[in-house]
Order: C-alpha cells, then structure tokens, then sequence
C-alpha cells in the first residue's frame, strides 16, 4: 500500500490520509485589505496544531471562515473528507469541528452544568416537537447529565456545577470552554487564544488538559500568542502573517526562522533609520518654561475594559519633554490600552495620569483634546464620509485660527494638499493614516499618542509613516508610540517600554533595548536558538557602524 | 519596489471599484424605480394627468414626511438609538400651532413658527431629561426600544388627555381654490409647504456641509468615539441634533395640519410613513432621508389611482419591508451589520 | 369617593376574562422577547388574526372550537410569513419591520375590499352565540367574595383561565427542556449557540410561530368578552400594553407574564377608579377634567411606569431574568 506523501511547498510532509483539516486555498478580501490569502495547508489529525502570526495576520478571520462564521471570496476545504465551503456554522458544529472564541463566551444567568448541557450532542429534547414530552427526552437528559458532571470533574470544576456561569474566574472560563466542547462529542477542537486571561496557576493546568487530549486521539488547533505554550505544547506549527502562511514546522524549526522572527518583531533596515534627535536640542525644551516635570507621567494605573479583567496591572511610565517614547510587546501585553487610558477611553481602576504635573485621571475625552494631548488610534482613524479639509478641521474643533494651524500642519504633509476634497473613506491605509496625524496636530498637542502608525500598511508606506513620526518628533511634540514593528520602532526612539502583562518588563533607552536579547525572548519565548542568537550578532555590528 | 506599488495601486482600484459598485448599485435602483414609474403612468386608469397629479400631491407628502422623519434619521446616526417617539414631535407641533390659531386666534404662519419653537425645546428636553441618562447607564438597543414605545404611549395620552379625541383644523387656510398648472391642481398652501420644505432642507444640508458644528454632527455619526478623541465636545453634538429633530418634526406636522385633520394621533400615523421613507433612503443619511421620503409619499399617492385610499399607506409600508429584505441600509445607505 | 365599590371593580377587572386574554398574549410575548429576546411589535396582528379567524369560521357555521383552531392556524401562518424573512435582523430593524406587517394586515382587515368576509371598518358581531349557549351558569350573578359577576361572564372566566393555565403549563414544560435552553442561549449569545450545533435560524422561526398562537387565544378571548371584532382595536397601542406587562411583570419566567396581567388591571382599574371619581367631583364644580380625561391618563400611566422600571429596575417587579437588557449600547 503506497502512502501519498505531498510535500507543501514549504517542504513539510504530512500524509494526506493523515490530514484532519484540509484547506485547499481561501482567499478574503476586506476592500482592500487582504486578510487571509492562504494555499494549501494541512492539519494533521490526532496532534496540537498551533497557529500563530503578530496582529492583524488573518487568524482569526481563518478561524471564522473554516468553522462557518465567515465567507471567503473564494477558497475550499475540507474536514475529514467532508466539502466544508458554503456550509453554515451550525452543520459544521454538527459534523464534529467545534470551536472556541477569542473571548470567553459562556451563557451567564445560567449555571455551568447547564452551560454543558447546551453543547450536548444530538439531543432529543432539541426538537420542539420532542420537547413537550418530558419522557421522550428524560433518559437523555439524564445521561447527559452524568457525562457533563463526569467532565466537570476531570477539570476540577465539580463543585462549580450549580453555580452561575458568570462567576467563574478567566482560567476557569478557558477550562469551561474546553470541557464544553468535549460534551458536544468533536472530532476536532479549534480554540481561539485558550491561555489568554489565564493566571499562571490554572495555565498549567489546561496546558495538561490539551496535552491528555492529544494522547487520547484528539485533533487541536489553536491560536496563540503565548509563546512559551506554543513551543511546549505543540507538535506542529503554522505561522501566518499579513494573511499568508510564512512558515510551517515543528516549533524549533518555525521558531528559528527569520521571517517569523521578523514578523514579530518587524524589519529593521539598518542604515536606513534615523536617529531620534539628541534631546537637547528640541526647540520646546528649550523654551519649555518647567522642563523639570515630565509632559506625563502614568503612576500604577490598572485599568481594562471590565473592572473585574484589569490589562494594565500597576503600570508606570513617563515621557518627557521632547522626547519618543516606544511601547512594544507582545499581543495582549497592554501597549493600546495604555494609550487608550492617557486618551480617557478606557476606565481606569487606580492609579494617576499626570500632563505637566496635573492629574487628569477625571477629565473627560475631548478635554484632554484640548489641553494638550493628541491621540490617533491604529483603526478607524479618520471620518470616513468627511473630506480630508473636513476631517482636518475637526482637529481644530473648538480652537480659534484653526486655519492657520491646518495650514501649518500641510505644510508638514504636503502630499494631502491634494486631497484635500477626497472623502477620507476613499484614501489608502497610507494616506489615511497621514490624515490621522495632521488632525491630531493640528492644535498643537504637548503630546502625540500613536497607536500602531505602521499597521496594515505596505512596507513602502511603513517606512514613509516612520520618517513622518521622526519628522513630527523633531518640531518638538513628545511622542509616546506603540508599534508592532519593535525594531524600527525602538530605532527611532529616545527610549522604551516592552510591556508583559499588563506592567513594564523592560526598560531603556531606544538603542539599548534594540540590541537586548531579552526583548526578543518576551516576544518568542524562551526560543534561544542558534539562528536567533546569530540574528542579534548582526544586529550589534549594523548599530555600531552607523552610530551618529 | 514595483510590487509594493502594485500592490497599492491594485489596493487603489479596488476601492474605486467598490465606490463605482455602490453607485451603480444606487443608480439602478433609482432607475428601477422610475422605470416603473413610467409603466405605471402608461396603465394607470386615471391616465396619465391623473398619475402627474398623483405624484404633485406625493411630493407635498413626500418633503412633509422628509422634514419630520430627518430627526429620527440623525438621532439614530449619533447616537445609535432608534426612537419610537420621534412622531409625538409632530403631533406636538401641529396640536401647538392649532389651539394658538384658534384659542387665541393667532395668525397661523405665526403660531406655525412657535410650533417649530416648542418642537426644538422638546427635543432637547427629552435628550437631557430622558436619552442622555439612559445612554450614560448604558442601556442596550432593546431597552432604548421599549423606552421609546412608552413615551409614545405616554405622549400620544398626554395630548389625548389635553384635546381631546376629535380631530380638528385650523382657523385659516382651509378651503382654497386650487391653480391649474399643465392640466395639475396646486392649492397655494401646498405650494408654499413644498418650497418651505425644501427651504428647510436645503438649509439643513449647507448647515452640515459648511458649519464646524454640522461638520461635527457629521463626524459623530461616523464615529462617535473617534470624535471625543479629535476632541469634539459630542454631547454638544447630539443636543444640537435633538433640537434641529424635534424643531424639523414640529414644523412637518404643522404643516401636515394643512392637509389633514389635526389630531391627538397624527404621530402615529406618520411615524410609520417616517420609518419607512428614511429606512428606505438610508438610515443616518441625509440625502437618503430625503429621497426615501418622497418615493414613499409618492408611492403612497399614486397606489390611490390603484387601490381603494384606505389602503394607501399599506403600499408604503410594503415597500419598507421589502428593502428591510433586500438591503436593509436603504438606497443610499452604507455596509452595515443589520442582522 | 366610594371606595368599596372601586376596589370591587378593581378586584373584578384582575380576574375578568380581558386580564386572562392579556395573561395569554404576555405568554406568547414573553416567549419571544423574554426568553428568545426578538422585539416582535407585531403582536396585534397575531392576535387580530386568530380573533378574526375564530369569527369568520363561526360566522360561516363553523363550530366556535373550529373557529379557535382556524384562528390558532392563521395566527401561526402568519408568524411565519413573517418570522421567515424577518428572524436574521439586527433588533431595530426587526422591530420596524414587524410593526409594520401588523399594521398592513390592520389595514387589509378594516378596508372596504375585504369587507364582504371581515365586515371592514365595523368588524364582525354576534359570532360567540355559540360559545355562550354552553354556558352552564345561566343569567345570574355570583358573588365570588366582594365581587359580583353575571353568570356568562363567569363562564367565559373560567374557559379563559383554564386556557392560561394549561398554556402556561406547556410552555413551561418545553421551557425546561434542551429546546427551551436553546432559546435562552439565542437570547444571550447567538453565535455560541450555532457554534455548538444549533440550529438558531429554525428555532427562532418556531418561537414565533409558537408565541403568535399564544397571542391568537388571547385574541379569541378578547372578542368573544366584548362579542365584537373591531380592526381599531388590534393597534400598536395594544402591542405597547402588552408589552408593559411582560416588561413590568418581569419577563423571562412562566409564571411572571400572568401576574403582571392581573396586577396591571388590577391597577389599571384602581386608577380608574379614583380618577373617575375624581372626574365627578370636578364636574360638580365645573372642572375640566372630564371621563374622557380619564382613559386618557390610564395610558400615560402605562407609559411613565414603563419608562421607569426599564431604566430603575429592567428585570421587572418580579426579578425575572432580563440580562439582555443589561447590555449596552453606545458610549457617550
């Protein structure tokens, strides 16, 4: 008997009779952004597939449209033989995919056995005509009974049974969703960032879970940004990004390649940065009347978007006058919501914010516009139905002389002084981001907040974004930017952050950071590998020559 | 380098393509429409004069159910809250302009004009005194629903309570003989309403083109939160978007008082003409709004020439559900999740 | 002010075949909007088609039990006539689009077109004959404690009630059930109901379907008490009561429908009650607030409370559950 062995391009072999999931191509398209844009790929059944890639690589737009949540534009696949295109989510779930969400979904008001019983496969009592003959269903019921409170207690989460879904802990929630799944009798468990929100305790614990269900048989893809849980856990590795697959291997051999390096951490060219300007040369502090205090200071905050589920956990940060301040990390780490907490639109449990020395911790949204802050978020960035004259007129909103302001801030962006008609909705990733930061100029912010400027964006137009950034820095405005793109990101700064849940891990200045080991580390985990190490060998040399 | 520009250049087309998709997509449904337009005008049993007819007194309809329904479609793009009230503004206003005409015996261009008053200073009432607190505890799109219901029910009793359930017309302007244009009766008093009505409109479209509050009004309703972010004071916005509704929904229904009895349940009448002519259009667009409106005053109209009158307002509300079913954001409206 | 007798009509209007009728039609709203959360606002045309279907069954010789069936029949075509298209919209356009069948049908039934088989503007008469020639109690009046009723309206009571009863006892045995979990799952997360296999689509249109037929009785109770079908009456306002009772009630729970029908006349009653008395003194002394004041304020006061328990205490009188309430919408 001859085994069909393909090999997929990236040189992997995995025996199609051996293939859970067989994606075939799918291709999705949001106007013009490509979301996922795969070609073949296959899931090896019976292991612990991870699938992995930096913000905004097409993960999870993946996930949707394999189990049926989302259509492709164009694309087939397969599950266990069967066509799975154009089927809905609901015939997906039946045929024995199940999944889980980025967020944990439970149904609260409702207690966790019930919540188990909801996943319960086939059920009689689902149909209405079944379901008012209590004895058509009751030895089912029953049953099923019996097997939810079975698996309850290989998780430990017997003594939860009768008690509100909503009061479970993050970990506790993860542990649910795994247990829920098996109720419903999968032949294959796909779960969106399982560790995510988990405290380190319980980690382990489902860790081992996953682990004991791979040994009994069970096919697992999962979505992570845990690295450490990746490399221990799985046994096969797809890394995508920008919407394609990148890479693809065991986890030594996706985690020492340089793409995958690169994706994460982003591509630095050396010789083509600029360095941040030497601080004491910025016009404002020259002129600033008090240089002693910072233009902010974030002293222990926690804040998050539930009060119960805090991201930031007692974070401090500053940025003085003049200066570029970076803020990496990886996902989930806290960089966008730190930003958000300054701009006032996530809540912020405890803790000060301080702008020249004055909290403003109470102060709503569009105050905090006006006194001095500037804010441009990563998406949804401008005002899509209103002309670039528009959107750049509601930077000035509530000033006087707004018209020389814009006139000024053009000047910085001559490109947009002809599109200055164009409805925003119709510019490209590039130009609106241009847009975004000329109105957030526009009334002359101490402080400029940058979430992600080089997101979604061409290389072509990453680079144009960052040389803007350097420009904007040099008139003196204080940065502080979150990026992606650490590398390019913490070149061009004076000094930097790299958040780890939710606190500052490392600290330093822009060119230190850029050569330690250990930011890469808290990106990748503990993926010490030779070709890493080489990396930063290269790394060290390229800085030292074009040192100013 | 020349894949990158590619690549933008390809990104480039393809938003072009989409935006030239959705005009002729939008075009084709107008065209549409007026092609059924001139089939029904060929076999209708009035002819083709009493279909013109038809359609001059769907127009007045048409810019009446406009004015009064634009509230509703800007409230519902600043603020997201779909308010089932809005047609007690109406009666409001047309209950105001009556009982001043005829208890007082005040002029009614004049009593027309503190109608349009009242109407502002209700809208800006209910926003302070009920929507803003609720939106501030953060109620889902289900409550705010139900919240709307009860006021209405409550209004529409309150003018019960004060005049009474007979309807009534004003003091003036009652009967007029009507100008014969190419074969078309025109009563002066619709002539006028029409002009006002696009009076107001027009001057409601330079208000959001050229003023930095309108401009802010429209920035809101793309994105709210982006907007406090650029450091628009929103809850300005949404006040302003409240008086111009209730101000614009007083003046509709005192003029539709011309054409109608004046009565306790005008709003409710109108309110479902005013669902169907700005969902029609585009909910949260102004030009959809407007065209919305009058296809629905038209259509309502011209089913006349068709089915007995009593069921001329079932045409219209046909016609709502059927773009409820084949694209819920109206003619004009943009891609949004409606399901 | 006579206060005995205004607590005896009060006392009387909680029980009366009308309270039945609304306790009916809160079940079958409940079903939909308390436990599947849809904000069907079209309940008056179910009602107004199973009313009008029991009619014109007995009206053309038909058995008053076939008539409620043919009623129950078209109550549930036409939910699904209009669940069939409607189900898969976001809440705002399902509201908008329900009101608006409703209405439509409203006004087929009242028009002059129609009018050789639904009696158009005046409605159909002298079809519930049939109903009351079974009654057992005859011309006189019982005292049930305080309150005083003539035997046919006993009658019809007591078939009303048992209706109630045996509804409310069916739907809260497939409430229970893993069907009626899964309706409560729509309501709180639909995605993760299809997630793990359900079928959201079918169930949704089966809510409808089941929670029309409820209102179809209600309907049929409502014109068999008043002996008369009327188009007027199966308007929005009737849908808006309908619902302060299952908000205020508390929906979510079999049993909080029911009492907040028989609370609401209760009050309604009360209310009236003293306004009316209210109304003759004022008349004595040449007041303006007259009877025709009085229905009027009954209705603000439906409204006000309405507003009040959504925005003080959305989980109603009863803490049923009504957590999707509790989400939001827009920040400010």
């Amino acid at each position: 008997m001859t085994t069909t062995l393909d090999q997929n391009p990236l040189g992997q072999k995995i025996a199609l009779e051996d293939t859970a999931l067989h994606i075939n191509r799918i291709h999705r398209q949001y106007g013009g952004l490509t979301a996922v844009d795969l070609d073949e790929i296959r899931i090896p059944r019976g292991k612990l597939t991870a699938l992995i890639g930096p913000n905004g690589a097409g993960k999870s737009t993946l996930f949707n449209i394999v189990t049926g949540f989302d259509k492709p534009d164009d694309g087939s696949w397969a599950f266990e033989g069967t066509n799975l295109a154009g089927k809905q989510a609901h015939t997906i779930a039946r045929l024995g995919m199940i999944r889980t969400f980025q967020m944990t979904r439970l149904i609260s008001g409702q207690t966790v056995l019930e919540n188990m019983l909801l996943a319960a496969s086939r059920q009689r009592g689902d149909s209405l005509t079944r379901a008012w003959w209590h004895p058509s269903w009751k030895n089912e019921e029953a049953e099923n009974t019996e097997r939810a409170r079975e698996l309850l207690g290989r998780f430990k989460l017997a003594d939860k049974a009768e008690t509100d879904a909503a009061s479970l802990s993050g970990g506790q929630r993860r542990l649910l969703e795994v247990a829920r799944a098996l109720m419903a009798r999968p032949r294959a468990i796909l779960l969106d960032e399982p560790l995510a929100g988990v405290n380190p305790a319980l980690r382990e614990q489902v860790m081992q879970h996953l682990t004991e269900l791979r040994d009994a048989g069970m096919t697992i893809l999962f979505v992570e940004h845990d690295m450490d849980a990746v490399m221990g856990l799985s046994d096969h590795v797809v890394c995508m990004a920008l919407g394609k697959r990148i890479a693809e291997g065991t986890p030594q051999e996706v985690a020492s390649n340089e793409s995958v390096i690169d994706a994460y951490l982003g591509v630095h060219t050396s010789g083509n940065h600029r360095s941040p300007m030497p601080l004491a040369v910025t016009s404002r502090s020259a002129n600033s009347k008090v240089p002693t205090e910072p233009v902010l200071r974030v002293s222990s905050i926690t804040a998050g978007y539930h009060p119960d589920r805090p991201i930031l956990n007692g974070l401090d940060a500053t940025v003085s006058a003049g200066e570029v301040v970076a803020v990496i990390g990886a996902n989930g780490a806290g960089k966008s919501t730190l930003l958000k907490a300054v701009a006032g639109l996530v809540a912020v449990g405890s803790g000060d914010i301080l702008v020249e020395g004055k909290s403003i911790v109470k102060q709503e949204v569009h105050l905090r516009m006006r006194n001095g802050i500037g804010y441009v978020p990563q998406s949804n960035n401008v005002f899509p139905s209103l002309t670039v004259m528009e959107n750049l007129r509601m930077g000035g909103f509530g000033h006087r002389r707004h018209d020389d302001a814009i006139a000024r801030v053009l000047d910085m962006f001559p490109h947009l002084k002809e599109l200055l008609g164009t409805p925003a909705g119709s510019l490209s990733g590039g130009q609106r981001q241009s847009v975004a930061m000329a109105r957030a100029l526009v009334p002359r912010p101490q402080l400029l907040l940058l979430d992600e400027p080089s997101a979604g964006l061409s290389p072509m137009a990453q680079s144009a974004a960052f040389a803007t950034v350097a420009d904007v820095a040099e008139s003196g405005v204080s940065i502080l930017i979150v990026e992606q793109n650490a590398r390019e990101c913490l070149a061009m700064s004076h000094r930097g952050y790299v958040l780890e849940q939710g606190k500052v891990a490392l600290s330093g200045s822009g060119q230190s950071l850029l050569t330690d080991e250990r930011v890469i580390e808290l990106y990748l985990g503990a993926m010490k590998t030779k070709r890493a190490n080489q990396l930063m060998e290269s790394e060290k040399e390229s800085s030292e020559h074009t040192t100013d | 380098m020349n894949n990158t520009t590619a690549g933008s250049d390809k990104a480039a087309m393809r938003r072009t393509d989409a935006r030239t998709r959705d005009r002729i997509v939008a075009f084709s449904y107008i065209a549409g429409i007026v092609a059924a337009a001139v089939v029904l005008a060929a076999l209708n049993p009035s002819g083709p004069l009493g279909f013109l007819q038809a359609v001059s007194d769907g127009l007045r309809l048409g810019l009446i159910i406009a004015i009064t329904g634009m509230g509703l479609s800007l409230v519902f793009a600043t603020s997201g809250i779909f308010n089932f009230a809005h047609g007690e503004f109406a009666t409001l206003g047309a209950l105001v302009a009556w009982w001043l005409n005829t208890a007082l015996g005040i002029p009614l261009v004049l009593t027309i004009v503190v109608a349009i008053g009242i109407g502002g200073a209700a809208g800006y009432g209910s926003e302070h005194a009920i929507w803003r607190p609720l939106r501030r505890r953060g109620v889902s799109v289900t409550s705010a629903l139900v919240v709307g219901i009860g006021l209405a029910l409550a209004a529409r009793s309150v003018f019960l309570f004060i005049v009474g359930g007979n309807s009534k017309s004003y003091a003036e302007y009652t009967v007029q003989s009507a100008i014969s244009i190419g074969g078309i009766d025109l009563l002066p008093k619709q002539i006028v309403s029409e002009l006002l009505c696009v009076a107001v409109l027009a001057g409601l479209g330079l208000f959001l083109k050229l003023t930095s509050l309108g401009q802010a009004i429209r920035a809101v309703s793309d994105d709210p939160i982006l907007a406090s972010a650029s450091g628009i004071a929103v809850n300005r916005a949404l006040s302003t978007v409240w008086i111009i509704g209730g101000a614009m929904a007083a003046l509709g229904g005192a003029l539709l008082g011309l054409f109608e009895q004046v009565s306790w349940e005008m709003g409710n009448q109108l309110l479902l003409l005013i669902i169907a002519g700005v969902t029609l259009g585009g909910l949260g667009t102004v030009a959809g709004a407007v065209i919305g409106s009058i296809l629905v005053g038209i259509v309502t109209q011209v089913s006349v020439l068709f089915l007995p009158a009593e069921l001329k307002y079932m045409t219209a509300l046909a016609l709502l559900i059927l773009i409820l079913l084949i694209k819920p954001q109206g003619i004009l409206g943009r891609k949004q999740r409606v399901g | 002010m006579d206060f005995a007798s205004i607590i005896s009509d009060s006392l009387r209007a909680a029980i009366s075949p009308t309270a039945a009728a609304y306790a009916l039609g809160a079940i079958g709203l409940n079903l939909q909007f308390g436990y599947a959360g849809l904000i069907n606002l079209g309940i008056a045309g179910s009602m107004a088609a199973g009313a009008y279907g029991l009619a014109m069954v007995v009206l053309s010789g038909g058995p008053f039990w076939a008539g409620l069936l043919v009623g129950l029949v078209c109550a549930g075509v036409f939910s699904l006539l209009v669940a069939l298209p409607t189900v898969r919209l976001r809440a705002d356009y399902l509201a908008m689009t329900t009101i608006a069948t409703a209405e439509i049908l409203r006004l087929v039934l009242r028009s002059s077109w129609a009018r050789p088989v639904t009696g158009g503007v005046n409605g159909l008469q002298r079809f519930a004959d049939s109903f009351y020639a079974l009654n057992p109690f005859g011309v006189t009046s019982y005292a049930i404690g305080p309150v005083i009723i003539p035997g046919r309206t006993l009658w019809l009571m007591l078939v009303a009630w048992i209706l109630v009863v045996i509804v409310a006892i069916g739907l809260w045995a497939i409430v229970k059930s893993p069907w009626g979990r899964t309706v409560i799952a729509i309501r709180e997360d639909e995605d993760l109901a299809r997630a793990l296999g359900k079928n959201t689509f079918n169930v949704k249109v089966q809510v409808m379907v089941l929670g029309g037929m409820c209102t179809a009785l209600a309907g049929s109770v409502l014109v068999t008490d008043q002996q008369n079908v009327n188009p007027d009456s199966f308007g929005t306002a009737l849908t808006f009561v309908v619902y302060a009772i299952v908000i205020m009630g508390g929906a979510g729970r079999i049993v909080s429908p029911i009492v907040g029908a028989v609370l609401f006349w209760l009050l309604l009653a009360l209310s009236d009650g003293i306004l009316r008395s209210l109304a003759d003194l004022s008349a004595l002394s040449g007041g303006w607030f007259g009877q025709d004041q009085v229905g009027a304020v009954r209705y603000v006061l439906v409204g006000v409370s309405l507003i009040l328990v959504i925005v003080f205490r959305p989980q109603g009188f009863f803490a049923g559950r009504l957590p999707h309430l509790r989400k939001k919408v827009t920040a400010s």
